[in-house]
């Protein structure tokens, strides 16, 4: 009851700030700076190229200063907050990182040399050393190589790795490199969103105790014992948001020491009550008006329930649609055929059969590969399109012959041992971007598979895909297209389109 | 054109496994028919090994894969132009094998499987999809308890447990739990199948104790720690007949409870 009155009244907070117009930081509250002395509201809106993007606290307002989310923990000058930014959905776009670095001539420590940057050893004060970042909103994730399990045991891969192409120079560096005293493996991905984690971190409990796909126990938490999700880092080597946030304060934060158990209580708990959603469309207006579909905006990630599985007919991924579905015929609503198309999206998201093929971890699972499915087969957990079984899976983002990634990343050739189990559709010569969460479990099969990001916020965290190759929502849509020649009319790219930006 | 490089592929002069019994492998085929279906093709006739939606014994084939395709032909009436098979196992073969990869053929004019409704998932409990996770909340087994041994089965040439399979050692570890364990006896075997053109097809020398090793470790990581875990393999040594070869890939569970 209480609770229910607490969700009401964040509700109603939400709406008071849509109807005045956002509760909008301006152009020069957008950024937050590791060490401010600030309040981050109740609810907070910021605008984005679609509408506006609300950041729900649940617990209501938080206070910065001091608070380790915001506070410089390591000597670089980042905070957590750097690469999690309100305004950008708790992740950060490629807009804002060139509007930082436009301000601050490169300065500020978003670009940090360790990993903002496409190699450390690269003269820091020159755009280009930062391309990855500012192009794609990559940072670089550097790994031990060979793998190390969480124990710090070695394990021992099923594959080598040889550098096809080092554009940023790192993979083959003397310091910084494969074969270095310490070597290590670069990849670049995005920062995933740090909200709605309820969801992210609900553990399947559909197959518990095993993880459904490989057939194995999911991971635990190494403080309780408690099976995790795996779906929290886009390689699912963070069991945990504890571990999670330890870890990047060690590496992105480049921490003198680790964080307090206290300082990371404060993180988790800061974490999980944050809620991330598309409140305002220029089109559609208001997206939570009661009359309105159910699902939009944060106060609804707020009241929803993790872990439902959505089945693309009856229980729908983001809510019913319905309330938008007859928006065309509504002439005095200027935003009706907008709405019309929106409802369209989401249908088509649910109920549009294409042959998914060649995906690791789902065309394995026995269901055949081909298999006649809609975006929902894998988008399947209510509220986020997060799978609710650990989601990674090779869609071929990052592996050859269909990645779209460019030029500018490195490519790798990973021989697998002929004793191993091969990846199902590229055999054991394999070309990548990314080996993904090969590298934490070091087996051949999974060479490539990344695990899947939720759908919320995603107008205010362009670009897409882990290694950023959607610079749009329109791209992420015209990926798809020709990765599994689906052949959409340019009516339903648009309203794919649409559907996604108001999420 | 096909490599096998996991198994040893022999020819011999084995006769043939009884008429009504099938073993072989060969290419699958996919048909738009709703369910989709998919059948196989050896020497002339076509067999039907599959449907989208099941209900299925085996995980369903994939392109880029040979099938081996193990069962007993019936005389029932054929889906999707195919002879049914029951029992029916499908094993998708580890290797690619890009000649495997054929289009979606059309479906115009065959009979797909009549599939069983099913229930809706807004009117089931919402966080219980018949899955391993319900049951895991089903009443466990009731005293007294005695020596028990389970069977775990796998696909041809690989040591992954499938959903069903994953069921079992989840059924163990109630067992062994609520039986307060003394021992759990795991045995892993490799297999050889009988081809039903008299090719013997066997497993990788090693697949029994992969298995064996596998699912000590599951249990052992599902919180078995306590039971002394013993752990014992057998690779390929069971003469293949071409009639249950499939059920000889396996891994056995025994679990002797306290006071036995």
């Amino acid at each position: 009851m209480r609770k229910r009155s607490s969700t009401a009244l964040v509700s109603a907070l939400i709406s008071a700030a849509i109807l005045a117009g956002v509760a909008s930081a301006g152009l020069s509250d957008r950024w937050w700076s590791p060490g401010e002395d600030r309040d981050l509201p109740a609810s907070i809106s910021y605008e984005n190229e679609y509408g506006s993007l609300t950041i729900l606290n649940a617990n209501g307002a938080v206070r910065t200063k001091g608070h380790p989310f915001f506070e410089p923990i390591g000597h670089n000058g980042r905070a957590c907050v750097t690469c999690h930014q309100p305004s950008d959905a708790m992740s950060i776009s490629v807009t804002t990182l060139r509007d930082r670095w436009a301000q601050t001539g490169g300065k500020d420590p978003v670009f940090a040399a360790i990993d903002g940057s496409n190699c450390p050893n690269l003269p820091q004060n020159e755009r280009a050393s930062h391309s990855l970042l500012l192009d794609k909103g990559l940072f670089r994730i550097f790994l031990p190589w060979p793998l190390k399990a969480p124990d710090g045991k070695a394990i021992t891969p099923e594959f080598t790795i040889e550098v096809v192409k080092d554009p940023t120079g790192c993979n083959l560096h003397p310091v910084y490199g494969l074969q270095s005293k310490n070597p290590t493996i670069s990849v670049f991905r995005r920062p995933r969103v740090v909200g709605n984690l309820k969801y992210v971190t609900q553990v399947d409990r559909i197959a518990m105790p095993f993880e459904v796909k490989s057939g194995e126990p999911l991971a635990v938490d190494p403080s309780t014992g408690e099976r995790v999700s795996m779906n929290i880092m886009s390689d699912s080597r963070e069991p945990t948001l504890r571990t999670q946030a330890a870890n990047a304060a060690l590496t992105h934060l480049q921490a003198h020491q680790g964080l307090t158990d206290a300082q990371l209580q404060q993180i988790i708990d800061f974490e999980q009550q944050l809620y991330v959603a598309q409140s305002f469309d220029r089109r559609a207006g208001d997206l939570t008006k009661a009359e309105g579909p159910p699902g939009l905006g944060p106060a609804a990630m707020l009241r929803g329930t993790p872990g439902i599985l959505a089945n693309g007919a009856t229980n729908h991924l983001f809510g019913s649609f319905e309330a938008w579905s007859g928006s065309g015929a509504d002439s005095a609503d200027p935003g009706a055929a907008f709405k019309a198309s929106v409802s369209r999206g989401a249908a088509l998201f649910q109920t549009r059969t294409i042959w998914v093929r060649d995906v690791y971890n789902f065309n394995t699972l026995g269901v055949g590969n081909p298999q006649k499915r809609n975006c929902v087969g894998c988008h399947n957990m209510s509220m986020t399109g997060l799978d609710v079984a650990p989601g990674y899976m090779d869609l071929g983002t990052a592996n050859l012959p269909h990645s779209e990634a460019g030029d500018d990343l490195p490519l790798f050739k990973l021989t697998c041992s002929p004793k191993a189990a091969p990846h199902p559709y590229l055999g054991r010569v394999i070309f990548t971007h990314d080996p993904g969460r090969a590298l934490v479990t070091g087996r051949c099969r999974e060479i490539g598979a990344i695990t899947m990001q939720q759908f919320r916020g995603l107008a205010a965290r362009a670009p897409y895909f882990s290694n950023g190759s959607a610079a749009t929502l329109r791209d992420v849509i015209e990926i798809y297209d020709r990765r599994f020649d689906m052949k959409l009319t340019e009516q339903e790219i648009q309203d794919l389109t649409n559907f996604m930006s108001v999420l | 054109m096909i490599r096998l490089s996991l198994m040893l592929l022999l020819m011999i002069n084995a006769a043939p496994a009884s008429a009504r019994n099938l073993s072989f492998l060969a290419c699958p085929q996919l048909h738009d028919t709703s369910p989709n279906c998919w059948t196989a093709i050896y020497e002339g006739e076509t067999y039907f090994i599959g449907a989208q939606r099941g209900p299925n014994d085996s995980y369903l084939p994939q392109m880029k894969h040979q099938v081996l395709v193990e069962g007993v032909v019936t005389d029932e009436p054929r889906i999707c132009g195919g002879l049914v098979m029951k029992p029916l196992r499908v094993s998708v073969m580890p290797e690619l094998d890009l000649s495997c990869d054929g289009p979606v053929l059309s479906g115009e004019g065959l009979t797909p499987p009549v599939l069983p409704a099913r229930r809706p998932l807004a009117s089931r409990p919402r966080d219980v999809v018949d899955g391993i996770g319900s049951f895991m909340r089903s009443e466990p087994p009731s005293p007294p308890y005695g020596v028990r041994e389970f069977r775990i089965e796998f696909d041809y040439g690989t040591d992954i447990l499938v959903d069903q399979m994953q069921k079992r050692v989840v059924e163990i570890l109630i067992y062994a739990t609520v039986s307060e364990a003394r021992r759990i006896s795991i045995t892993g075997y490799s297999a050889t199948s009988l081809l039903s053109n008299g090719t013997l097809l066997a497993e990788a020398e090693g697949l029994g104790e992969q298995r064996a090793r596998k699912i000590g470790a599951i249990l052992s990581n599902l919180g078995l720690t306590e039971p002394k875990i013993e752990l014992a393999w057998v690779e390929a040594e069971e003469a293949p007949n071409g009639i249950d070869d499939a059920q000889r890939r396996r891994v056995t569970v025994v679990v002797t409870p306290a006071g036995e």
